[in-house]
């Protein structure tokens, strides 16, 4: 994989020669490497199965080049597997050749005044790990066993059918940017995750999950997180169905994170576009007094934690929602002088989707913070008093529409029977679709628990970082009463 | 000085190489299979907002996939090493293959020695640790060109900047829109497969495809968004296409249809289920969730459980609805990667040559949709399932062209037939359980009917139901089967963005009608 330093060689020179280039106006170099290796995990008795399907990696490297032309032209050219001269030099033809005249861009970024620059500068490469970056594939492989065995240990011997799931995956993402305003920056991050779900299959089927994640690898512990995954599923049995109704709850994190990601779209393309349920509502109060939400690049150990954006600024926090009033959007350099009035927007979320030299910046989110509360999780229990905890949901999409806050999911595991202030017993998963509106869900904040943790959805950026949160009511509706 | 950039052609010198970095392969001690995959994709894009080109491109990428299985004592298990690749790697593509075919196989025995100690330490569990190897097939070789009237190539980067702004400044000037955005995408794709069993596969295509992303502001907002693309040239942008439009009607056509739902009334949820009829792009939604994915052998022997989920159909090799009824018997449901759509393909991944199967055929679950190593296992021929949205990702098992189909009515002898019911019409959005058990699927437009005629336009209109329920409640399909493209389906870990085919006739079946959760910006 290649080194930091091979990338920073190959903006700085690749940006002293950009620059050299005739009718070019300003530019910027920006160069990636990222390695993904994932273990799959799929174990079950009753089928055939391999326990860990293929081991495997990801890998690519490269460059772009993004420049303004003196006529006004933005323009973008890559090259994959090339730091070099011919590199540079074929992404900046590339760039010529694709550039067009985008009304909205005004310039390159620039160095923030101190007003906007990240209020916090992160350590360098406090959110690399070398024991990550030089892992073992031997090594990765043990870690995935590790973690399979760990549930067979829970589980001892299956009193039914079983179906253990999941992943490990390691990361390393290395990168480096210059620009003709004196914008420099440059990355290493790495990222160990693990998830397991234990399903035991049945009369109803009942299904545990438990994940890790960390920038460091020893703090990662695979087979804890197999093992509790297995207990999960264990603490499932004598699981019950609900009727259809409106209930009290308690969102566990999980269902926290799919439901913000589903919904909480703050972005400032998306309110460009119109699609988002915020268009119009900065400044307005949308949600209970109790939640307050923020991005923060700058978590210790969050692995959606980052240095510096993709554009080179030095990363940091941002206030989006304060007791309940929609305060900020997401943005990006572009966006924020697009909309220059708008004195709040910053530009601290400018990245490039699994920070690849491949695409240019667009505007992603970190770790999407829940600022905790006071209640403990039994404290949250006995506040719903009577209702059900929510550990996991599925498939969570916005039905009618991006411009709404209505949503629909089901629940599929990790969830109980709240009765008396207490766990009576578990819901049985795939058996209740939720209808509701996110706004409308939020605004009935009971209270929000005081311990976070860092959580996150399949195939989504940012991750989410929160503690459970109780809930006057959601809709559920009964399904799939002739099979669970 | 013009920027260089790898047409397909490319490619043609790796074809030793390949064959030969195979052959270098069979040496090692136990490897069972090995097989490389190496593409390379050229064309162009240009996306716009509000008619003004905010992006464009004219590049290429490639990329390249070694997959490898071993078996020791009769335990066999996969190694995989993907990498993007650029053109100095390809003019030393043969140490690369060597570099990737090592470290492949050094992750295969690895993982082989762990599942064979694994299988010791926990007797219990270990007895079910016997997957992994391949159905024999006959090793093809073949050459597929890409079918296009009009080559991708021919189409000038500024006039597809030009159509694209075109395309864009039409929608934003209709009264009652509030934004759009447009692309459009052009260009051709090769894929040079191998194996160490002797296939050779070198197979191009064409893709075509243009989208439209729109806000409407009427009495309400309402966004949209659709596609319409086809693996052929740049006749597609002409009306050569699922919609039968040319990209400029086909624009205009979504837009005005998001005004008018922008200023319908809001669908209230049915108390019971009603009668519905589905449109065929409707029906590529629910054909692609309920019917699709659970036929997928991955999903129903459990390997996608973490994320993507399992089918209802199938809980173990005996116990399961094969041969049993989960649907009416007007409903047969097939997958068939030879007709035209996003899910048209001659040989998949592994080299099979992939064939139509009815996975429902006249109400009873019939088969799944394959791999070699799920053929294993499950009895069956293989039927040619696997891709992989690139080279460097691991094949899955995808679904190809997957359709309700056709029945004997005519789509005028269902309304006639229907007293009292609602019709949906287009695709929205779909949110399924986990074991494909129950759906919601939204649609564009929901109209109420009466008599047999439309009347009330409705707006956030779907159904939900119980998916053996619905099925079995369909009791009329017409004769108008139309196939309509997905090109964002997602699967893997890590996820995989994969091109179907889903669609069906218009059929009748009965389900709860659902519309607005709430009050909102969206929904008043």
């Amino acid at each position: 994989m290649r080194t930091v330093k091979e990338l920073r060689d190959a903006v700085t020179e690749g940006l002293r020669w950009v620059e050299k280039q005739p009718r070019v106006k300003e530019a910027e170099v920006y160069a990636s490497a990222t390695y993904l290796n994932v273990q799959r995990i799929c174990y079950a008795t009753n089928v055939p199965s391999n326990g860990l399907e293929e081991p495997k990696s990801e890998e690519s490297y490269g460059l772009s080049v993004r420049v303004r032309f003196e006529d006004g032209r933005l323009g973008f050219g890559k090259e994959d597997s090339a730091l070099d001269r011919r590199g540079y030099g074929n992404a900046f033809l590339k760039a010529e050749r694709n550039a067009v005249l985008d009304t909205d861009f005004h310039s390159l970024p620039s160095p923030l005044p101190a007003s906007l620059r990240g209020k916090a500068r992160a350590p360098r490469n406090a959110f690399a790990d070398k024991a990550i970056a030089n892992l073992d594939d031997g090594k990765a492989i043990d870690k995935a066993y590790d973690c399979l065995g760990g549930a067979f240990e829970a589980l001892a011997r299956a009193e039914r059918d079983l179906n253990i799931t999941g992943e490990l995956n390691f990361t390393v993402e290395r990168m480096a940017l210059a620009n003709s305003n004196g914008v420099k920056a440059e990355e290493e991050n790495t990222q160990a995750l693990a998830a397991l779900t234990t399903l035991l299959e049945g009369k109803p089927d009942i299904a545990g999950m438990d994940f890790d994640s960390n920038t460091h690898l020893k703090a990662l512990n695979a087979r804890k997180t197999g093992f509790s995954s297995a207990e999960k599923a264990l603490a499932m049995r004598g699981a019950k169905s609900i009727e259809s109704g409106s209930y009290r709850a308690v969102l566990g994190r999980l269902a926290v994170t799919d439901l913000l990601h589903s919904r909480f779209e703050v972005g400032l393309n998306a309110v460009d576009e119109q699609a988002t349920p915020f268009v119009g509502k900065l400044g307005r109060k949308l949600f209970s007094t109790q939640l307050n939400l923020s991005d923060d690049a700058l978590v210790s150990g969050a692995i959606g934690s980052r240095g510096y954006t993709d554009e080179g600024f030095a990363a940091g926090k941002t206030l989006l929602v304060k007791d309940g009033v929609l305060e900020n959007f997401l943005s990006n350099d572009y966006y924020c002088k697009k909309f220059p009035d708008e004195k709040r927007y910053n530009p601290l979320n400018g990245y490039r989707r699994g920070r690849n030299y491949a695409s240019d910046p667009g505007i992603h989110g970190t770790n999407l913070v829940v600022e905790p509360g006071s209640f403990s999780d039994e404290e949250l229990i006995r506040e719903v008093r009577n209702g059900i905890y929510i550990g996991r949901i599925w498939y969570t999409y916005p039905v009618n529409g991006l411009a709404s806050s209505d949503f629909t999911t089901t629940i599929r595991g990790d969830s109980y029977l709240i009765e008396d202030g207490e766990i009576k017993s578990a819901l049985t998963p795939n058996t209740c679709r939720v209808s509701d509106n996110f706004e409308r869900v939020f605004k009935g904040v009971l209270g929000l628990g005081r311990k976070q943790r860092v959580t996150f959805a399949w195939g989504q950026e940012p991750v989410v970082i929160t503690p459970e949160t109780a809930v006057e009511s959601v809709k559920v509706e009964r399904i799939a009463k002739g099979l669970y | 000085m013009q920027a260089k950039l790898l047409g397909i052609e490319a490619l043609e010198p790796a074809k030793d190489v390949i064959v030969k970095a195979l052959d270098e392969a069979k040496r090692k001690a136990y490897l069972a299979y090995a097989d490389v995959r190496l593409d390379l994709g050229e064309g162009k894009a240009v996306f716009a907002l509000q008619g003004n080109a905010k992006g464009a491109t004219e590049d290429n990428e490639m990329s390249c996939g070694v997959r490898v299985y071993v078996e020791k004592g009769g335990v066999a298990s996969a190694g995989f090493v993907g990498r993007s690749l650029g053109e100095q790697e390809l003019n030393g593509l043969a140490q690369v293959l060597k570099e990737m075919h090592g470290l492949a196989y050094k992750r295969a025995r690895a993982n082989q020695a762990h599942k064979r100690a694994l299988a010791k330490k926990y007797k219990f569990f270990g007895k079910s640790l016997t997957a992994g190897k391949l159905a024999p097939v006959k090793a093809c070789v073949d050459t597929l060109k890409p079918s296009f009237k009009r080559n991708p190539r021919d189409y000038s980067f500024e006039e597809l900047v030009r159509r694209t702004e075109r395309c864009s400044q039409l929608v934003q000037k209709l009264p009652g829109m509030a934004s759009n955005s447009v692309s459009i995408v052009t260009g051709l794709g090769r894929q040079l497969f191998a194996s160490t069993e002797g296939a050779f596969i070198d197979d191009s295509n064409a893709l075509t495809q243009g989208f439209l992303f729109v806000t409407a502001k009427g009495k309400a907002v309402e966004t949209f968004y659709e596609w319409n693309g086809a693996y052929a040239g740049l006749e597609v942008l002409e009306g050569e296409n699922g919609f039968r439009m040319n990209f400029e009607d086909f624009c205009q056509y979504i837009a005005e249809g998001t005004i008018e739902v922008s200023n319908a009334p809001a669908m209230k949820t049915t108390e019971k289920p009603m009668t519905v009829i589905c449109d065929p792009r409707f029906n590529a939604l629910v054909s692609h969730e309920i019917c699709g994915h659970p036929s997928e052998a991955d999903r129903a022997l459990k390997r996608e459980a973490a994320w993507a989920g399992r089918a209802w159909w199938f809980r173990g090799m005996d116990d399961n609805e094969f041969g049993k009824p989960v649907a009416s018997e007007q409903v047969s449901v097939f997958s068939d990667p030879s007709l035209q759509g996003y899910g048209n393909y001659k040989y998949d991944d592994e080299g099979v040559p992939a064939k139509k199967v009815y996975n429902i055929k006249e109400g009873r679950l019939n088969a799944f949709i394959n791999s070699r190593e799920t053929a294993t296992i499950l009895g069956q021929e293989p039927n040619g399932g696997m891709r992989a949205a690139s080279a460097m990702q691991v094949p899955l098992i995808r679904m190809n062209n997957t359709c309700l189909d056709k029945g004997d009515w005519s789509k005028d002898e269902i309304f006639k037939d229907t007293r009292e019911g609602y019709y949906l019409f287009g695709q929205k959005t779909p949110s399924i359980g986990e074991t494909r058990q129950n759906f919601k699927i939204t649609c564009w437009k929901l109209y109420k009917v009466e008599n047999g005629e439309l009347t009330q336009l409705y707006r956030m209109g779907g159904i939900t139901a119980d998916s053996a329920a619905y099925l079995k409640s369909i009791d009329a399909a017409a004769d108008d089967l139309h196939v309509h493209n997905i090109p964002n389906c997602g699967k893997g870990t890590p996820m995989q963005s994969m091109m179907v085919g889903n669609g069906g006739p218009h059929t009748r079946g009965k389900a709860i009608v659902t519309g607005a959760h709430a009050e909102g910006r969206g929904s008043l």
